[in-house]
């Protein structure tokens, strides 16, 4: 995997499906011939939508998991959320930015690498319990209601790529980021099986793609829930980024994006390092990771697994390695 | 293959392959996955020089709560137990708003909370008692262990209830939502059944609100700026300026601090002194300019009665 994609050259590759959707787009072949190609009217609700997806009381996906990183050492400043995936029953992958929040915000104009990451974080796998219905809606169905949450956390040391870097300009935003994968060693395992498996094929368009995390689920543009949600999205394009500097990079870089349909989820704040699932009658696959998101409240990227597989086993040795 | 297949570095910008194949899995509901074709060496795939067919993603940075300090102080220890999310829809989308436990079947919140503004024809908006919601559910909260800062045990449950609004309550808003007028806005939720213990009864203040006095401010906060946390509740201090209008049962009060934050609506606004706390007031809708309570000594006749004929077994109960 890693040596077939070292020399791939700064390109983009784009994947459109062609049919998607609703607002017809003039493209210019080759040829010269207008084709019509209707894609997905993008950006036009610039507000943040309603996050979509439902919240997993069922435990469906007991593998995602709540990442709260420690404020690194030096730096003030709140280190934020995210979500995360056991991998094994003591190890997770995330996304790598996810460590350095405080060192983000306070990065203008410079780029921030992973000395200015948390040394260690506390990962969270919710439990759920719920409320005994009364006998009187034994004839309606009623949805079944949640009486408590517990957030038991078990510590863990995260271990961050080398060539991780964030790139945030003059204003504030961050522009960029390589090698956004971490992998985090806990101390103690997980009581979970471990129930999907890595992709042998890259995700294609089309394809539906279930997305899970613990993201500020905003309602109405007020509400914020530490709950695990998930929804169903389709694959809608697949972009090889180039990372001018350093080509052999570029296999990190490859960004899927879905829409979501009408019942589908939407990446927010917090769902970054969460996991995203095909699923079909082979199993489940873990296909990708949550990295960013689009302003139209529609269109999410991930992170392909299947592309970055030899950066992520990397990552797996290096903590595997680690004596405690 | 791959290498093979790209033409130089000289080539600035991207290759556009259209699926024609996928057509029928997008504009379907059931996925049905097409395989993903990579452009082969001398592909005729489409070129085009504008980026622009790919949006523009805005990285996602960690979910941050560092907002969440101008909601207050989390209530991981309780003291506040008697305060509720109130909802209208799914109790789990967060707290559309606050409430307070004033009897074991009786929550108090705001008006507006549990009532529809409707449009008036001079443009302006109206939010009284006739378009209120029948029913609206009560959500409790205990905290157990305390895991991060912002992150503890939590147990909750869940009540249905009875709305009934202030009957002089109304609210006027004119276009932008500025608050032009309010009179009563309360309202009462009376549970199905009695919520158990250990939760909290909020006792009621006997004497008035008064200017400059320091009260203590209770809530499920969100607001548009500062999105709260699901099962967070906050507390904090704020200052009484004045009465909004003599004998209107309406104060203003002041935050401490750069940002006004509105979004305690419903919640509970108490006096503390030596013995503890005492319900004074409700947090009232908020404008952009001023926070407001409505003063529960004002109103407190028509809370006795809500009280007094929640208690009654029979139904319909005796107007009292």
């Amino acid at each position: 995997m890693t040596s077939c994609f070292r020399w791939v050259l700064p390109l983009l590759f784009l994947l459109l499906c062609a049919r998607c959707a609703a607002s017809p787009v003039a493209v210019e072949a080759d040829s010269g011939t207008d084709l019509q190609v209707e894609v997905e009217p993008f950006a036009q609700a610039v507000q943040l939508a309603v996050a979509g997806g439902e919240p997993d009381l069922g435990d469906r996906y007991p593998t995602t998991v709540l990442i709260a990183s420690d404020r690194t050492p030096g730096l003030s400043g709140t280190p934020g959320y995210c979500s995360g995936v056991l991998v094994e029953p003591d190890l997770v992958l995330s996304a790598a930015h996810c460590m350095c929040l405080p060192a983000i915000h306070t990065a203008k104009g410079t780029s921030v690498n992973r000395s200015s990451c948390a040394k260690g974080v506390r990962v969270i796998r919710p439990s759920y319990e719920f409320q005994e219905e009364s006998a009187e809606t034994a004839g309606g169905k009623k949805p079944r209601r949640l009486a408590g949450i517990k957030y038991p956390e078990i510590r863990g040391v995260p271990f961050l790529p080398e060539e991780f870097r964030v790139d945030v300009d003059e204003a504030g935003t961050v522009r960029s980021r390589i090698a956004d994968f971490a992998i985090i060693r806990l101390q103690k395992r997980v009581p979970v099986r471990i129930d999907y498996r890595l992709p042998d094929r890259e995700v294609a368009i089309g394809e539906s793609i279930v997305m899970v995390g613990f993201g500020n689920m905003r309602q109405h543009n007020t509400s914020a829930a530490i709950l695990r949600y998930y929804g169903d999205n389709k694959v809608t394009g697949v972009r090889l980024l180039e990372d001018e500097d350093n080509p052999a990079r570029d296999k990190e870089r490859v960004e899927i994006y879905f829409h979501r349909k009408k019942t589908g989820a939407h990446a927010e704040q917090g769902d970054s390092g969460g996991p995203c699932f095909r699923e079909n009658e082979q199993g489940r696959f873990l296909v990708g990771i949550v990295h960013s998101s689009v302003p139209d409240g529609r269109t999410s990227v991930l992170l392909s697994t299947f592309h970055s597989k030899g950066l992520i086993d990397k990552l797996i040795a290096a903590a595997r390695a680690k004596i405690d | 293959m791959l290498r093979r297949s790209l033409p130089g570095p000289a080539l600035p910008s991207l290759l556009l392959m259209l699926l024609w194949g996928c057509g029928k899995s997008c504009a379907g509901q059931e996925s049905e996955p097409s395989p993903l074709t990579l452009p082969a060496a001398g592909s005729t795939g489409l070129s085009i020089s504008d980026e622009g067919a790919f949006p523009e993603a805005v990285e996602l940075l960690p979910f941050d709560t560092s907002l969440l300090q101008f909601a207050g102080e989390r209530d991981f220890k309780n003291r506040y137990s008697s305060t509720v999310m109130v909802n209208r829809g799914d109790p789990l989308a967060g707290a559309e708003c606050s409430g307070v436990l004033i009897g074991p079947r009786v929550v108090l919140t705001a008006g507006h909370c549990v009532c529809t503004p409707r449009p008036l024809p001079t443009a302006r908006t109206v939010i009284d008692g006739t378009s209120c919601s029948g029913r609206a559910s009560v959500t409790t909260v205990v905290y157990g262990a305390v895991r991060t800062e912002e992150l503890a045990d939590l147990r909750i449950h869940t009540y249905e209830g009875l709305v009934r609004a202030h009957p002089q309550f109304e609210l006027l808003l004119d276009p932008q939502q500025t608050l032009l007028s309010s009179t009563a806005d309360l309202a009462v939720i009376i549970l199905e059944e009695p919520v158990v213990p250990p939760l909290s009864v909020a006792p009621l203040a006997d004497t008035e609100i008064q200017p400059d006095e320091l009260l203590v401010m209770a809530g499920f906060g969100q607001s548009k700026e500062v999105p709260g946390l699901f099962g967070a509740r906050s507390f904090r201090k704020n200052r009484v300026t004045r009465s909004a209008a003599p004998a209107s049962g309406r104060f203003l009060y002041e935050q401490q601090g750069p940002y006004l934050y509105n979004g305690y609506n419903g919640g509970p606004c108490f006096r503390e002194d030596g013995r503890g706390h005492s319900l004074v007031g409700i947090a009232s809708i908020g404008s952009d300019k001023e926070l407001s309570l409505t003063s529960i000594p004002f109103h407190r006749a028509w809370v006795d009665v809500e009280l007094q004929r929640a208690t009654c077994t029979r139904n319909p109960c005796p107007a009292p």
